[in-house]
């Protein structure tokens, strides 16, 4: 068991990126804490110091900036549900959220927590890989953002590197008219890990049809199914036999896993059904793009 | 380390290990038994308090990030006027059983009721998702919310 041998709580980021920055102490950044409390306190490892992001204003704050909203990494799901902005421009994230266990752990769990965490089945992923989020890095030494999609690496693995902190999620204002949407299986509806989580995104531009399709829990991160996106891009029109085609070829990209929670074929066929679901329903709510 | 508290209005100074959860400090320390702890994983919701007025399982809160918020247990909730709405809906149902998930049902109802004074079942039973009653007594604890929501409108007016 990791013992825990102190909880610091600056509020200043530069005191905390100097914290984390110190090589004679294992430090680890705690929100939440919903994910890792857990697993510090049940699983070995070296002796630890928290510490607790949650003083950090700006950390906690979402704003809206000239290009897209930026998401602070200790913006707490409660907050993500509750937001105008959100609610309004970016509700699929909303859902993404709002799935999240209970509403005690969405009290306290954040966006950032969640993402951080690099869980294959964290239900606010897929929604932001739709949305093109961008993960924007912070370390004693300097800034760097990378596009969500590079962030993972494994089940739990991220590429921040010793003394990085995620500082905030970026999302670039949606193409007018676009839609978007998740949905998560799993069989109960609170409390409870997906068994896949599918988020779409379905814009129009200049030259026809785009989409982005994420996936959750069939695969060790979150991914994008780009060959699906592919035999979408340029359509004129969403209709069953595009859905059902791109919805094939997602299922055929992956290699899920069998678990508790599902057999791997399992996976596969719900994938493809939940994609050509969410195509087809999308198909019909898109907007045409307006010209800027 | 030293630690103070702020638990049911009253500032409480104690020392708690830094990886002490606030569930163990408020029952083991402070003598606050009423909020159980059930699973210690998050997802039974018995040992829900109100940490800055939201419901919150404290088996997943250190007692460290505790300070300097507002903690409410079951113990604070009746006035002096008598019994929390809710506590009394709970009563007059009999919408505890073993009562092992009753504290914390009654703290995540307070919480509901608080935003939501006149939920739907649906919204009872969504705002209650991250509580189980093994006694399976669901449908007397959400008869007591809905009473108890009826009870805090009249006391309105």
């Amino acid at each position: 068991m990791a013992s825990i041998k102190e909880v610091v709580r600056p509020t200043d980021l530069q005191d905390l990126l100097s914290i984390i920055a110190d090589r004679e102490v294992e430090s680890r950044l705690v929100a939440g804490g919903t994910d890792l409390l857990l697993k510090y306190r049940t699983q070995p490892g070296p002796e630890i110091s928290i510490v607790d992001i949650t003083g950090i204003t700006e950390l906690g704050e979402i704003i809206e900036e000239s290009d897209g909203l930026r998401i602070g990494a200790a913006v707490r799901l409660v907050d993500i549900i509750a937001s105008d902005v959100v609610a309004e421009r970016f509700p699929v994230l909303a859902e993404g959220a709002v799935v999240v266990a209970g509403p005690q752990i969405r009290n306290m769990a954040t966006v950032g927590g969640n993402v951080c965490n690099a869980s294959p089945s964290a239900d606010t992923i897929p929604p932001l890989l739709v949305l093109r989020a961008e993960a924007q890095i912070v370390s004693a030494s300097g800034r760097r953002s990378v596009p969500l999609d590079r962030f993972f690496l494994g089940p739990g693995k991220t590429i921040l590197d010793r003394g990085e902190m995620l500082e905030a999620l970026w999302i670039p204002w949606p193409t007018t008219g676009a839609v978007a949407s998740y949905t998560k299986l799993s069989p109960r509806r609170a409390m409870d890990l997906a068994v896949v989580g599918v988020a779409v995104a379905l814009w129009n531009n200049s030259g026809g049809l785009d989409a982005r399709i994420g996936l959750g829990a069939v695969a060790p991160t979150p991914i994008r199914a780009m060959a699906a996106e592919e035999v979408i891009k340029g359509s004129v029109k969403m209709d069953s036999s595009l859905a059902t085609e791109a919805a094939q070829m997602a299922a055929a990209g992956i290699s899920p896993i069998s678990d508790v929670r599902g057999g791997a074929d399992y996976r596969k066929k719900m994938v493809e059904r939940l994609v050509t679901r969410l195509l087809v329903d999308l198909g019909e709510r898109v907007g045409e793009q307006q010209e800027a | 380390m030293e630690i103070n508290l702020n638990v049911n209005g009253e500032i409480r100074d104690l020392v708690a290990e830094p990886d002490a959860l606030l569930i163990d400090t408020l029952r083991e320390t402070l003598g606050l038994t009423g909020s159980k702890k059930g699973c210690a994983t998050g997802d039974c919701g018995a040992c829900t308090v109100l940490l800055d007025g939201r419901p919150v399982t404290s088996c997943l809160v250190l007692t460290a990030t505790a300070q300097d918020k507002e903690i409410v247990t079951i113990e604070g909730l009746a006035g002096e006027s008598g019994l929390h709405p809710v506590q009394q809906g709970f009563v007059d149902f009999g919408a505890a059983q073993c009562g092992y998930c009753t504290p914390g049902m009654i703290m995540m109802s307070t919480a509901l009721l608080t935003e939501e004074a006149h939920p739907t079942e649906d919204q009872i039973r969504d705002g209650l998702s991250g509580n189980l009653c093994r006694c399976t007594g669901y449908g007397s604890i959400i008869s007591a919310v809905n009473t108890a929501a009826l009870m805090m409108a009249e006391d309105e007016q």
